[in-house]
């Protein structure tokens, strides 16, 4: 019996060894970890799915990598998270791959009767955005302030964690409306109206995308990157409404 | 459409007064910039009104360069266009240091993109329209700036932008048409709305 | 190699909660208290969970006992309904909540008629932290009223005493032990939900966001902060389970037959 136990225990860690090893080398077919924004669920899921994807908040994400999450792939809604990451040194030279514009969203049934953003000043209502440190949240706050409409600010009812949990609690008719992204707004349309925030209030909205530096798979995690900005990446996005890569200012 | 050539001489002058005119106040709010770029005490909805103001001029630049490539409008107008053109590309530079020094991100020509309804610049007629549509918007818009903002420097500046675009407007307008007597001020809310299907 | 076992799984369990306090110098954490999050968070979250505390006692108290004394088949089918928010998942309770109270829920129609609007308010966090609490409390109130023995009831019914005097009277101070202890459990439940709150009363500072959703918040905005508010939670939690084990020492000696006799029991 001795012996049957001590074969077992050496079959055990020999098993041990080998999958310690094999998942150490990186694999060429193995699937990226992808931590991405929130408002990219959708897209990225559709456009490559043979990875595997942490969707949420760009902020969580980001302290997530900088507590030394296993993502090879970083990609934010907002510069802000990226470059401090990299300025840090925990990101490869990160680059923008996309843009969004901000809406803002109503339950179909509409319970507080919004028509224009204007209306948020004039009207009780529940609204409901996203945490400042939620890139939608700051871009929500920019809104605000462009359009001289920040004293709305006392009808927030709720700061969600992230730009997703804002549309389903509009969706779910919970709050009277709120601002998310525009592709968010078309993913719930059928429970949604959309009233449009003007060009003129618009944020400029930049997604960033990096390799993470303590990436065992960069060479894949570039290639990732690469596919997104290339036409095929570029036309799902702008499929999704995203907006195309915007050329910088003169 | 051809005048008899008293007329036609009479309107060449109109316009060219019109052109230096422009120049003479684009001058002037260069001059008054440098006393904006100073001001701090800015509301938020006076800056409001500079990020619509900003947005506006550049619709109203990438107008007048639609309507010159166009070229429907009678070969006369060119030089009004082009000085148009130049007013508003000016308008939006003082808007753009005011936006700034109040601690602003203002916005750029490239963050923009117009979408003109198709038949925009297919005839004169229909560029007339939408440029006496568009022009008389901003002017609203500037006028009610003029009147209602807290900031007295920005006061004199969207004062200056209200008289330039309201000598623009005469560009647009047929020789005959008669002047508005009282042209409206427009709040935000309204000037944005009627922009809203060119602005976005 | 019992020792070594031991040994690793109490540093795996008590590390965490020591790394809590030990992070940062207590002078900080203590300045992290002071702070408007950390400060409001504590108010909501006592607020509401006192509220919910004396729903759950009010209406639990007379529902234990009642399953306690049921004889039937139905005894077992209520005890395993009443027991499962326990087994669910937080988010699939804030779920549940919005799909019975939510605006387009099954109720909210009817709370909208009566002019009830409970979204993205505190009776929002009451509700969602009563729904998860509940069960702790009525399974050990269940537990502590069957634990009663049963010839001392029967002796105040044969002296005479009604059926809601038998429970007020002889009942709960006999399971008294085991209410508190299970009153102590759903408090400590209740102060750490999250899920079901976040997604049924949302989070806003100063009204609906307590302890667990201040920590989230803050995680990524000041960790200092977060870890003070943890270890707020930590403390209220060690105190928690410190009052259970004393109550339930306490409870193990008052309900054998003769509560005053000597230690021997006799039996009957």
């Amino acid at each position: 019996m001795n012996t049957r136990l001590a074969t077992l225990a050496v079959a055990l860690l020999a098993g041990v060894c080998v999958a310690a090893v094999a998942s150490a080398r990186p694999q060429a077919n193995a699937p990226l970890t992808i931590y991405a924004a929130a408002s990219l669920t959708d897209v990225f899921r559709s456009f490559d799915s043979a990875q595997n994807y942490s969707f949420g908040a760009s902020n969580a994400l980001e302290t997530q990598i900088r507590n030394g999450a296993p993502a090879d792939v970083y990609a934010s809604a907002a510069p802000l998270n990226t470059q401090r990451l990299h300025r840090a040194g925990l990101v490869e030279k990160p680059v923008t791959f996309t843009a969004n514009r901000l809406a803002l969203i109503v339950p179909r049934s509409n319970p507080a009767g919004i028509r224009s953003i204007y209306d948020l000043r004039s009207k009780p209502v529940k609204l409901v955005v996203a945490g400042p440190a939620v890139p939608v949240g700051g871009y929500t706050l920019t809104v605000l302030r462009k359009m001289g409409l920040s004293s709305v600010l006392s009808k927030v009812v709720s700061r969600e964690s992230d730009v997703r949990a804002v549309t389903g609690k509009i969706a779910l008719g919970q709050g009277d409306a709120g601002f998310v992204y525009v592709t968010d707004a078309r993913a719930v349309s059928d429970q949604v109206t959309v009233v449009r925030v003007p060009a003129w209030a618009q944020p400029r909205v930049r997604y960033e995308i990096a390799v993470v530096s303590r990436s065992s798979n960069k060479a894949a995690a570039q290639a990732f990157i690469t596919s997104v900005l290339s036409a095929r990446g570029q036309t799902a996005l702008k499929n999704a409404g995203f907006l195309a890569i915007p050329k910088a200012p003169a | 459409m051809s005048l008899p050539d008293g007329e036609a001489t009479a309107s060449e002058s109109a316009v060219w007064i019109a052109g230096a005119f422009c120049s003479s106040t684009a001058s002037g709010v260069a001059l008054a910039g440098i006393h904006v770029r100073d001001a701090k005490a800015a509301t938020e909805n006076d800056l409001a009104y500079a990020n619509f103001g900003l947005a506006t001029s550049y619709l109203v630049a990438d107008f007048y360069s639609r309507s010159l490539e166009a070229a429907k409008l009678e070969a006369s107008t060119r030089p009004a266009l082009r000085r148009g053109r130049a007013a508003a590309t000016l308008h939006a530079r003082e808007l753009t240091a005011l936006l700034t020094g109040a601690g602003d991100t203002p916005a750029t020509a490239e963050d923009f993109t117009f979408e003109w309804p198709v038949p925009t610049f297919a005839t004169a007629a229909s560029i007339r329209r939408t440029g006496t549509a568009v022009l008389r918007a901003s002017l609203g818009a500037y006028q009610q700036a003029a009147a209602t903002l807290t900031e007295p420097t920005y006061r004199v500046l969207f004062a200056s932008l209200s008289a330039s675009v309201a000598q623009q407007v005469g560009t647009f307008t047929t020789a005959g048409a008669p002047a508005e007597p009282f042209p409206l001020a427009l709040d935000l809310e309204t000037a944005s709305a009627a922009l809203e299907a060119f602005l976005g | 190699m019992l020792v070594v076992a031991t040994g690793a799984a109490l540093l795996f369990l008590v590390l965490p909660v020591v790394a809590i306090f030990a992070r940062v110098p207590p002078d900080e954490l203590l300045a992290a208290l002071g702070t408007d999050a950390a400060k409001d968070a504590l108010l909501v979250t006592a607020e509401t969970n006192l509220i919910s505390m004396i729903l759950i006692l009010l209406f639990g108290t007379p529902a234990a006992y009642w399953i306690a004394t049921r004889t039937s088949r139905l005894r077992d089918a209520v005890v395993t309904l009443v027991e499962l928010p326990l087994v669910l998942p937080p988010a699939v309770a804030g779920i549940g909540l919005l799909a019975a109270f939510g605006r387009l829920g099954l109720l909210g129609g009817t709370m909208d008629t009566l002019g009830i609007d409970i979204a993205f308010t505190q009776v929002a966090v009451i509700l969602a932290v009563t729904f998860v609490a509940s069960p702790f409390y009525l399974r050990t109130a269940v537990a502590a009223y069957e634990g009663i023995d049963p010839t001392l009831p029967a002796a105040a019914r044969t002296l005479g005493a009604g059926p809601g005097r038998v429970f007020a009277r002889i009942a709960i101070p006999l399971a008294g032990a085991g209410l508190g202890a299970g009153a102590a459990l759903a408090f400590a439940r209740g102060i750490g939900e999250f899920g079901a709150t976040i997604m049924f009363a949302g989070s806003l500072q100063g009204t609906t966001q307590t302890l667990s959703l201040a920590i989230y918040e803050q995680f990524d905005l000041s960790f200092v902060v977060a870890l003070a508010i943890s270890a707020v939670l930590v403390a209220i939690s060690g105190t928690v389970l410190l009052s259970v084990k004393l109550l339930t020492r306490w409870r193990s000696g008052s309900t054998t037959p003769i509560p005053f006799a000597p230690t021997t029991p006799t039996s009957g």
